[in-house]
Order: C-alpha cells, then structure tokens, then sequence
C-alpha cells in the first residue's frame, strides 16, 4: 500500500461518514435516528426485497453462464459482484420507491435526492476519470475501476425513477383538486 | 373495492387524505390506496381511521 492509496482510501472514508452524518442529521424531520414506516409500507418492502433478491440471483447466475461460455475473463470478479449487487439494488429500490415505500414517514425526499446526488457526482466523476485513462477495459476484461461507474449509475437510475413517480403523484394531486 | 364511505367520511370532516394521514400516523399514499381499495389496513389502522373520523368500524369498513 504506498501513500497516495492511503490517502485515497482516507479521503473515501471521510467523505462516507460525511454523507452518512449529513443523511442523518439533515433528512429526518423529528431528528430520530429510527425511521418510521406505516404498515403498508412495510409490506410493500418485503415485496421489494424479495424481487430484489431475486434480481441479484438471476444477475449472478446470467454472470456465471456468460463467464464460463467463454474462453476469457469477461470481467473482474469484483466488477461483476458489484454489478449483480447494484442489479438488485436498483430493483429493490424502483420497486420500493413505486409503490410509495421507499421514503420513511420522517424522512424529508428533498434532503435524500440531494444527498443521492452529492454520491452519483462523486461515483461519475472517477469513473469519467477511469475511462478515458483507458482503465476501464483492459485486454477486454472489464476491470474493478467500473465500480465507481456502477454505483453512479445505479444512484441516477433511482433518481430517475424517483422524478417520474414525482411527477405522476403530482398529476394525480392536480386532478384530485 | 373502492371504500366511498371512508372517502364521504373524511369530505364531511374537511379532511385532506395528508390531514388524515397524519392524525392516524400513516402516509397519504397508505389512505389513498384504502380509499381505492388497493390496500385492506389491518385492524388496528381501522380503529386508527375510525377514531380520527369519529366513526365507527360498521360504518366505514363493515361490507353492506
């Protein structure tokens, strides 16, 4: 481990707490750290994780085919790992956020999509970094440095699904007046 | 199946479904689903929703 990957590895570190101090701190508004869900909600995430987990299963196992149809590394373990988890995710998450469970009843949305974006630029932003260094396929192996790449994908791709649920709910709000 | 009587029942007491929601601890969505008939609340949401309205559970919820 020479200086700069400690380093690197310690400016990461900080730069999680911060997010999670700020994720505590500043999304609740009663400034409990429990979250609050009602009955249906809780019931609708069972739902969730199930097809998340599922998602993360079918994810691995298409991983394992394609690896072992061909005669070479189609990626790094890690990058493959990532990619299944942020697969399932993504799934937990699209379905929770659809059916009006992801947000808990003292969470503030706004603070958590801010947050959510602070992460997806500081995910994109190695990741841009990484491809055009040309680290992200190497020999035609899709290498680990595509995990920042992942995890910024997979932010964006939640809020996006955030901002069309938002503007459906909003829609129905205006024709409900 | 749509629940009408609980929708009348919060109009009569000039409750918005967020108002609701928030007297019975529950987010707005969970009362919007009740009211269309998307989600059976348990039974003590029931009792929730019933004292919020000062009605009770054979007006709101008992099937005519």
């Amino acid at each position: 481990m020479n200086t700069y990957y400690l380093l690197g590895l310690f400016v990461g570190l900080f730069v999680g707490f911060l997010l999670i101090f700020s994720a505590l701190k500043f999304t609740r508004t009663d400034r409990k750290r429990k979250l609050k869900y009602d009955e249906r909600q809780i019931a609708a995430q069972g739902k969730a994780y199930k097809y998340g987990f599922f998602a993360t299963l079918f994810a691995n196992v298409l991983y394992g085919i394609a690896e072992s149809s061909t005669n070479y590394l189609l990626m790094d373990p890690m990058a493959a790992m990532t990619i299944c988890i942020c697969i399932g995710v993504f799934v937990y998450a699209a379905n929770g956020i659809w059916n009006d469970a992801y947000f808990a009843l003292n969470e503030r949305p706004k603070s958590i999509v801010i947050i959510f974006l602070a992460i997806t630029v500081i995910n994109l932003l190695p990741a841009i970094n990484n491809i055009r260094h040309g680290k992200m396929i190497v020999n035609g192996t899709l290498q680990s440095s595509c995990c920042n790449l992942a995890c910024g994908l997979l932010i964006l791709a939640v809020l996006l699904v955030i901002a069309v649920k938002h503007m459906m709910m909003k829609r129905e709000e205006d024709e409900m007046l | 199946m749509k629940n009408l009587r609980l929708k009348a029942a919060r109009a009569a007491k000039d409750l918005s479904q967020q108002e609701l929601a928030n007297l019975v601890g529950v987010s707005r969505q969970t009362i919007s689903s009740i009211e269309k008939g998307d989600y059976n609340p348990t039974i003590r949401l029931c009792i929730d929703i019933c004292k919020a309205l000062d009605q009770t559970l054979n007006d709101l919820f008992w099937d005519e």
